[in-house]
């Protein structure tokens, strides 16, 4: 019983303190992965006729090399943060620690970290992206790939508003109403300097 | 059978996992088990503990493994009680 407990990634992540860091990463690129996601398609929206498999394919790749960036700077980050930990208290305990819960935390940690700050820009970017796969596929939509991509991409980002408003315990609508404020932004950003 | 039925120890673990949690999954380390804990001192990176444990049949080896596997280390065994219940004759 001790023993799995012990091994419990709960446990584990509780002694690292990487909760919040997972959720903070996850968040984070989660909303750059949207962000890029928004700029990307209004960039094609205002421009003319984009055939939808270059939209789908560039939209792709940037979401594939934010996963890899995602996942590689934070391993090496994460990895470098946990090991200076774990020799701080090495050294305080006078003790290896090879046995410990804190030596495996500072192993899966990293990992956990990792697919976090890679994974939410490419789960971003699938979602972000399935119209647009609908509309290749020939399926019927309300309105163009990329004007219900650049609507689910609003949606996302207002989402994660919501769930940073539930973290801090403020008001979910509020939240989700000032990333959404940001996303508007960009867009008039994007398209004020692509319309020029 | 000579059986441990009380074990104090001096234990130096790290500030995480805490105290709570620590003694809770010490106590869950055999049924039965009672687990108290008290902190004598507090370091910039650890804590020093005098942790007691009853039980009917304690297993020093067992609450050591459980100690270092939260990344404590058993610094001395400070008070035993043991107690044999084999008849006589």
């Amino acid at each position: 019983m001790e023993r799995k407990l012990n091994n419990s990634l709960h446990f584990l992540l509780g002694i690292t303190g990487t909760h919040g860091i997972v959720r903070r990463y996850a968040v984070v690129n989660g909303f750059d992965g949207a962000l890029t996601m928004l700029g990307m398609l209004i960039g094609f929206s205002i421009s003319a006729d984009v055939a939808l498999p270059v939209v789908i394919n560039a939209c792709l790749g940037v979401s594939i090399a934010l996963a890899v960036s995602g996942v590689s700077s934070a391993y090496i980050s994460e990895a470098a943060e946990q090991k200076q930990a774990l020799d701080q208290l090495r050294s305080a305990m006078v003790s290896d620690m090879a046995d410990s819960a804190h030596h495996r935390a500072a192993t899966i940690a990293p990992l956990l970290v990792a697919l976090a700050n890679g994974g939410s820009p490419l789960l971003m970017g699938v979602l972000i992206m399935l119209p647009l796969w609908l509309g290749q596929f020939g399926v019927d939509l309300p309105a163009t790939p990329v004007q219900m991509a650049l609507g689910t991409a609003l949606t996302l980002i207002f989402l994660l508003g919501m769930f940073l408003g539930r973290v801090r315990g403020s008001s979910l609508l509020v939240s989700g109403l000032l990333t959404l404020l940001i996303a508007g932004a960009t867009t008039l950003v994007v398209y004020l300097l692509g319309a020029a | 059978m000579a059986r441990i039925t009380q074990l104090v120890l001096d234990i130096l673990k790290p500030h995480d996992p805490p105290l709570a949690l620590f003694t809770r999954h010490l106590a869950e380390v055999r049924s039965g088990l009672t687990v108290s804990a008290e902190v004598i001192e507090i370091d910039e990176h650890t804590e020093t503990l005098t942790v007691c444990c009853e039980g009917s049949d304690l297993d020093l080896e067992e609450i050591s493994e459980a100690i270092s596997a939260m990344g404590g280390s058993l610094h001395s065994v400070d008070k035993v009680r043991v107690i044999n219940d084999t008849e006589a004759g």
